[in-house]
């Protein structure tokens, strides 16, 4: 087996029920803040499957990918919940249907 | 390089409205020279190349093929191809000639008949250029859709000059009057222009020519197009029964009334005539009907302007009856005769709007014969010139247009279809012209009346032209400049010397110059394809002829004299009942009248009908229709939009599953 | 011993996807949090499990150690405990085309998945290896040794660009937590 054990389909499958759980989340939750953490599960379910296709193909750019995707999700978690908070200051509430500025 | 300067002359005109046209959009009114310089300048060159030209290129030019300058393509679909391209041959240059000569005459003209309208002054000179472009464009276009261009630059022309003073009802109404009339005449004109490319398969000139020299077509066809044709010329050239226009379009400035309405515009239809000469030529039922029309015409109209008592009205029914007069001569094939009384028209009609146009200038904007007379004493030059126009017009012998006259109506009396009655509508338009145009004369010029004293008592009133108020105070004539005179007088010798390139051929016993240069350049030798159309006279019948309307012309002259001069009657004023006769020709026998009854008010009828039925229940309601159906899709749509974010990304997701499906299908 | 990552692999997985369930249906967000955490920390063994022992490191480092205090932090700031407006169940019609949806999604993106066949696996023992300098015949191994050669030298300028990210994000951060409370006061 010389060291090649996970199939690469394992892990696709893998990272495609967490992505979809991932955007369940997203549909159905009304808390700003869950669904933050829903696209954070997406966005980790997309990294996993970047490590596995590096070590697929034994090219070290995939997780290259992942160190900047890491670094740009940190930027994002912070203006992310910088907004919720100021979200929240305004309207009072995290219930993101309550929100409806795109109507009127 | 001739090719360049051909193409020069005909665009410098069209620099020379660019120029003026921005000069005119300046706040202030732009320097009086400058607009002169551009705007006679452009002229004169354009003028001076043609003469130049002429010379130059003497051989082509009367050659079939004339001499020819391609600029660019203009439209290329299918077998139509339509170019800018020119062509100077030997009846292009004759009125390539008589626009460039005549304009730029009256340009000089205008300069001081414009002077007092310093703020519309860059505006009048624009217009003439563009003008002068449209119709060398008209004349020397080397395809039907290059003249009709030009006869729709002309048209547009004529629409602005005429409303030129926008601000006055009248004369907006008049300019939209002789647009939508000449339209109707459009119609025809490009009615006629596809029947003949469905004919010919080209609209150049020189194939069209090619065609008919190596076919011959049916002549029932060829009255068809020619018949819509003449329609078109119908329009342009004030025939019965589109010329109630032209009286009207006098409401436009007098140089205007001179240059386009009288010398060059109004004879477009003459020339396109000669220009399609193998089409009218091989169409003598149309002919026939063409001269009848002219003949009628001339009649009518000469009866009408018996009465008038504006200077210019007089003026134009004497144009239309003249037109008459080319288009009787047209139609039985005088060709010669009818470009030969066209340029000597040109030159005494000018001479006659320009010199009426300084009598109302004199006499700080008086237009009504009544309040004239004895200006003869004031103004001896202009009377004298006066004269000579008058003695040109009416058929007395030596001076142009006696030639030109007596050759048509010595044509009209040999033709074979009713040569006779021609002969009588002319001969009897012969005697009203020089009477109504002696009236004229006598009127303004001579009688007891003294035009200054009734001016100074009675001021001017009438016709409103008073808002030109520079002169309220009306002492005194207002004194006529060089740039005024001066084109009168050189209008004034050519319309002495005019006749002299076509002297009849009793008396030389040859063909008439003008008539042989015509032979020679036009595609078709018109004297000998129309030679069956006529009978031959005796030269003794010739001589009798020329005699009789010798006659009729000091007839008219006696009788104006008589009644005007010696009795010293002065025209009734508006309100007097005038007989029978008088009240119908005063009245311009009701033609307008008629024509709203008849054509107007049902028409308006039928669109009042159109617009309640059609546009109201038809049209607007099926726009309403398909508005409210988009109102009830929408409203239903629209609770799509719930502003709540996660059903937007539910919309995201769905797109996304769709695309998939789409992308990933196949993988199945 | 050759089943040993396989084993681990699964485990793991069912970890993540148990986590992540939490994460989505708990109605307490800070429980939820405590679920995430959970992902996080099984998904940094799982790239361990591959073989890429870095970024385990970092994942921990970054999500766990930074991200998810920040999220607590917040939903303790704007003290959002228990939220009563959450129930899941309560619009089935709606939680039913959304469940369909996400199902369709699946299926369409699992056919991928079906493309390659099971006899493609991952290497996760072979280490990576670097030549840097031939005359010498000095080669670099092991996977963070490798990497940070990948990133100072290929990816300097994108590395330098995200430092220059990450500034503007704590400085928007910032901004955008502060504005409102200037404005209302």
């Amino acid at each position: 087996m010389n060291g090649a054990e996970i199939p690469v389909s394992y892990v696709i499958v893998l990272t495609l029920l967490l992505f979809s759980i991932g955007m369940l989340g997203v549909l159905t939750r009304k808390n700003i803040i869950v669904i933050f953490m829903s696209v954070e599960i997406m966005l980790n379910s997309v990294n996993l499957l970047f490590v596995a296709f590096s070590r697929f193909w034994n090219d070290l750019s995939g997780e290259m990918a992942v160190f900047f995707v890491m670094a740009i999700a940190a930027a994002e978690a912070a203006i992310g919940l910088a907004l919720v908070i100021s979200l929240h200051r305004k309207f009072h509430t995290v219930d993101i249907t309550e929100i409806k500025e795109l109507k009127n | 390089m001739n090719e360049i300067l051909l193409i020069a002359a005909i665009w410098l005109p069209f620099l020379g409205f660019l120029a003026n046209g921005l000069l005119s959009l300046k706040k202030e009114p732009a320097s009086q020279k400058l607009v002169s310089i551009f705007g006679v300048g452009s002229v004169l060159i354009s003028f001076l190349i043609f003469i130049f030209l002429t010379f130059a290129e003497n051989t082509a030019i009367v050659s079939q093929s004339g001499f020819s300058a391609m600029f660019f393509t203009w439209i290329n679909v299918g077998t139509l191809s339509a170019d800018f391209a020119y062509k100077l041959d030997g009846l292009s240059v004759f009125m390539a000639w008589i626009v460039t000569g005549i304009g730029m005459l009256i340009h000089i003209y205008s300069t001081g008949y414009m002077e007092e309208e310093k703020p519309h002054f860059a505006r009048f000179f624009a217009y003439l250029n563009l003008f002068i472009f449209a119709m060398l464009h008209l004349v020397l276009g080397d395809s039907l859709p290059l003249l009709f261009l030009g006869w729709e630059g002309v048209g547009l022309c004529s629409y602005l000059l005429i409303g030129f003073d926008y601000d006055k009802d009248f004369a907006a109404v008049a300019g939209k009057k002789a647009f939508i009339t000449n339209r109707i005449g459009d119609a025809g004109f490009i009615i006629g222009m596809f029947l003949l490319f469905q004919l010919t398969g080209s609209l150049k000139y020189d194939e069209i020519y090619g065609f008919f020299g190596a076919n011959s077509v049916d002549a029932s066809t060829l009255n068809i197009i020619a018949l819509c044709l003449f329609v078109g010329a119908m329009g342009k050239s004030a025939q019965i029964p589109l010329y109630v226009w032209l009286p009207d379009a006098m409401a436009g400035p007098t140089p205007v009334s001179a240059l386009i309405h009288a010398a060059t515009m109004v004879t477009a239809g003459v020339f396109m005539i000669a220009r399609l000469a193998p089409v009218f030529l091989g169409a003598p039922e149309a002919s026939t009907v063409i001269a009848f029309v002219g003949g009628f015409t001339a009649l009518l109209s000469a009866l009408i302007a018996l009465t008038q008592t504006d200077i210019k009205k007089v003026l134009a029914y004497s144009t239309v009856s003249q037109l008459g007069y080319m288009f009787m001569a047209m139609g039985v094939g005088a060709y010669g005769a009818g470009m030969f009384h066209l340029m000597t028209h040109a030159f005494f009609k000018a001479l006659l709007f320009l010199g009426s146009g300084a009598v109302i200038l004199a006499l700080h904007h008086e237009q009504d014969m009544r309040r004239m007379g004895g200006l003869y004493k004031h103004v001896k030059l202009l009377a004298i010139l006066f004269w000579v126009a008058a003695v040109a017009i009416s058929g007395i012998p030596g001076l142009s247009g006696f030639f030109s006259k007596d050759m048509i109506l010595e044509m009209a009396y040999t033709f074979a279809n009713g040569g006779k009655i021609l002969f009588l509508l002319g001969f009897m338009t012969a005697i009203l012209t020089s009477f109504y145009i002696f009236r004229l004369i006598f009127l303004t010029f001579h009688t007891s009346g003294d035009a200054v004293k009734k001016m100074e008592e009675g001021g001017s009133h009438g016709h409103g032209h008073d808002e030109h108020g520079h002169h309220s105070h009306h002492s005194g004539l207002v004194p006529l400049g060089w740039n005024i005179m001066g084109p009168l007088v050189v209008l004034g010798v050519l319309s002495v010397f005019g006749g002299y390139v076509g002297l009849p051929h009793i008396i030389t016993h040859k063909t008439p110059g003008i008539v042989g240069y015509f032979d020679q350049v036009l595609s078709v030798a018109p004297s000998k394809a129309a030679e069956s159309w006529h009978q031959h006279i005796e030269g003794s019948t010739a001589w009798l002829l020329m005699l009789a309307s010798i006659g009729v012309a000091f007839l008219g002259l006696f009788t104006a004299w008589f009644f005007y001069q010696k009795q010293n009657k002065v025209p009734a004023e508006d309100s007097v009942k005038r007989s029978f006769f008088v009240h119908l020709s005063f009245n311009k026998f009701f033609v307008d009248e008629i024509y709203e009854k008849i054509l107007l008010n049902p028409l308006k009828k039928i669109a009042d009908l159109s617009y309640k039925i059609i546009d109201v229940k038809i049209i607007d309601a099926s726009i309403d229709y398909l508005g409210k159906i988009t109102l009830l899709i929408g409203s239903y749509m629209r609770r799509l939009q719930t502003g709540v974010t996660p059903n937007y990304a539910l919309y995201i997701v769905s797109g996304t599953v769709v695309i998939a499906f789409i992308v990933f299908g196949g993988l199945n | 011993m050759e089943n040993i990552r396989e084993i681990l692999f699964f485990l793991f997985a069912f970890v993540m996807m148990g986590a992540s369930f939490g994460v989505i249906l708990h109605k307490n967000p800070v429980k939820s949090a405590l679920f995430l955490v959970v992902f996080f920390v099984s998904l940094a063994s799982l790239y361990g499990v591959l073989g890429a022992e870095f970024l385990a490191v970092l994942q921990v480092l970054v999500y766990v150690g930074a991200i998810m205090v920040l999220f607590l932090f917040v939903i303790m700031l704007i003290a959002v405990r228990d939220e009563n407006f959450e129930n899941i169940g309560a619009n089935k019609g709606k939680t039913m085309v959304v469940f369909l949806l996400v199902l369709a999604f699946t299926m369409q993106f699992a056919a991928l998945a079906s493309v390659l066949s099971s006899d493609d696996k991952i290497n996760t023992k072979t280490e990576y290896s670097k030549t840097i300098d031939s005359a010498q015949n000095l080669t670099i191994e092991g996977n963070a040794e490798v990497l940070s050669f990948h990133l100072f030298e290929k990816y300097i300028l994108p590395f330098e660009l995200i430092s220059i990210v990450l500034l503007i994000g704590v400085i928007g951060a910032v901004v955008i937590a502060k504005k409102n409370r200037r404005r209302l006061e």
